[in-house]
């Protein structure tokens, strides 16, 4: 079966004119690429066309794609490599901050305030619409560094070996990245943290 | 915020030992020492915190716009996949790098090319020589359109064996059809029937289809018919009221020249015509008629007391070799023959040396020193 094969089967395929295998691999991998480049970037058109682009980029390269490469290792370099030229690009334009007020007055809400929800009690609803403004932010605040580190190890579920080879830094560097991540955001959210105990 | 890639300074790389610790004990489960333990627990909150907004709904689905769009992408850029004969190649490009290999494949290819040129050296039987037969059976060969549009223009007219030809209006891409006529002596009398080739014919492959054994002739001639004795005047100009033999005479590197329009441009030589032998019948007019109501465009037919069809495959790029392959071996047949003394069988075969190839003729034959005194 076409769908229980390895990423890196699949894009040897496509390799071959297979489209199917190429559709396996967007199904498999478009969710948590969106995610972590929506978490780096923080803004969701931003983090569609990022999206778009990493897999066109895969689309177009894969003629170059040899078996030996992981290809989440690949896939998620380019995400990577994608994020940090459109941050390089939005500090020079001096882009506004996904949690900073929408308008001029400070209570009028962030773009965080407008994520959508689903079907939920109005009080949960709104606990989590904090929580999601709360975790965004805070992981907004993380260094470029420690962000991606720790949106790789937290949202990707990779291995800290694969984060260095998408980072190129050595394994030690990103462990450190991750513990200075992990300590800012212990106390950014502490106050969630019996959220998370009770909820089961 | 630091620049991406450049170093935090407020976070060097170096782990304590605790903090190594709590982040083995965190990720992989391992033993911590105390210290190490309740910093992990510190982190193992933040970890909670975040599995559960993501339990919570905090991913978010992209949009399905995107998914069609990098499909259409997807589709577009597949690289081709690759054909029976793209994957041969590169299976033969990877194989061909051993020299043993390399050894049977060159063995492979010499067997097969020389198989293949005895299995047409069956279908083309060698040129009989001179002395093989009596005074060189007249044939029908090629000629110019204009040639036989003079000829055949002449309704009912008698034609001279040359001008029973299929004409070419080209020749380059076309083979030749011969029309022998036997050695019957008086009695002999070719005719050609519906020696056509339609316009369509002549640009569409047909394969090769032989007769029987029985009834694969000799390219050079077909001699026999009621009137066929083996010593008959060559001359088809000589035809008289016997039912005599035409025959078409095709092999596989031959193409059946026939008239495409008899009565206007002359035939038009047709790869790939078909040529149907049919018993020969007393022409309705006179002899020699190429004009006779039998003669369909789009065919190539002409008579013989057995009625073979014999379809021609294409082979015009051959054409040329063969010709001249064909005016060699006479060169050499007409050698024999002017030490012999035959000069009549020199000249017969210097009019089937000049119409096969013009060129050869005027740049080798014609100036032989050994055939001079019979040219």
């Amino acid at each position: 079966m076409l769908t229980q094969e390895a990423d890196e089967d699949l894009m040897v395929r496509y390799q071959q004119g297979e489209v199917r295998a190429f559709e396996i691999l967007l199904g498999r991998h478009r969710k948590s690429v969106y995610n972590f480049v929506l978490r780096y970037i923080g803004d969701k058109e931003t983090a569609e066309d990022l999206l778009q682009e990493t897999f066109m980029r895969v689309i177009k390269g894969a003629d170059a794609y040899k078996r030996q490469a992981k290809f989440t290792t690949w896939l998620y370099t380019i995400a990577r490599n994608l994020c940090v030229d459109q941050t390089r690009r939005r500090k020079h334009r001096k882009h506004a901050s996904l949690d900073a007020p929408m308008a001029a007055a400070d209570d009028s809400g962030t773009l965080l305030d407008v994520l959508p929800s689903n079907e939920m009690a109005s009080d949960r609803k709104t606990v989590n619409k904090e929580l999601y403004r709360r975790l965004q932010g805070a992981i907004g605040a993380l260094s470029e560094e420690q962000r991606e580190v720790f949106l790789m190890r937290e949202f990707l579920d990779m291995p800290f070996k694969q984060i260095a080879d998408v980072v190129g830094v050595p394994e030690n560097t990103v462990k450190s990245r991750m513990r200075y991540a992990l300590e800012k955001l212990r106390l950014d959210l502490d106050e969630y943290k019996d959220l998370a105990k009770a909820v089961p | 915020m630091p620049r991406p890639g450049a170093p935090d300074p407020a976070a060097p790389d170096e782990l304590s030992a605790d903090e190594r610790g709590a982040l083995a004990h965190l990720y992989e489960g391992g033993e911590a020492s105390p210290a190490a333990a309740a910093r992990a627990a510190g982190w193992r909150s933040v970890r909670a915190v975040v599995a559960h907004a993501r339990r919570e709904g905090f991913d978010e689905e992209p949009p399905a716009r995107l998914d069609a769009l990098l499909l259409a992408a997807a589709r577009q850029h597949a690289p081709a996949r690759a054909g029976v004969l793209e994957r041969l190649r590169r299976w033969l490009s990877t194989a061909l790098l051993q020299p043993a290999v390399l050894g049977a494949a060159a063995v492979a290819v010499i067997g097969g090319t020389a198989g293949v040129l005895y299995l047409r050296g069956q279908v083309r039987v060698s040129e009989p020589t001179v002395g093989e037969r009596a005074p060189a059976a007249p044939r029908f060969e090629a000629h110019p359109a204009g040639e036989l549009a003079g000829v055949a223009g002449l309704d009912n007219d008698e034609a001279s064996a040359d001008d029973l030809h299929g004409a070419a209006p080209g020749g380059a891409a076309t083979g030749e059809g011969k029309l022998d006529e036997p050695g019957a002596g008086a009695g002999s009398e070719a005719e050609t029937r519906g020696l056509t080739a339609g316009p369509d014919r002549t640009t569409r492959p047909r394969p090769l289809e032989l007769p029987p054994p029985e009834q694969r002739h000799d390219r050079t001639a077909i001699r026999g018919g009621p009137g066929g004795g083996g010593g008959g005047d060559p001359a088809l100009d000589d035809r008289s009221d016997g039912r005599g033999v035409a025959t078409v005479i095709a092999t596989a590197d031959d193409e059946v020249r026939g008239g495409a329009d008899r009565g206007a441009a002359g035939a038009r030589a047709s790869a790939g015509a078909s040529v149907e032998e049919k018993p020969a019948e007393p022409p309705p007019g006179r002899d020699g008629d190429l004009g006779g109501e039998d003669r369909k465009a789009g065919d190539a037919t002409t008579s013989t007391p057995d009625r073979v069809t014999v379809t021609v495959g294409q082979r015009g790029g051959r054409t040329t070799v063969t010709n001249r392959a064909q005016a060699e071996n006479l060169l050499r047949q007409a050698r024999t023959a002017a030490a012999r003394g035959d000069c009549a069988a020199v000249k017969v075969m210097a009019r089937r040396v000049r119409a096969l190839d013009p060129a050869y003729y005027t740049a080798t034959f014609a100036r032989d020193p050994e055939l001079e005194r019979c040219l």
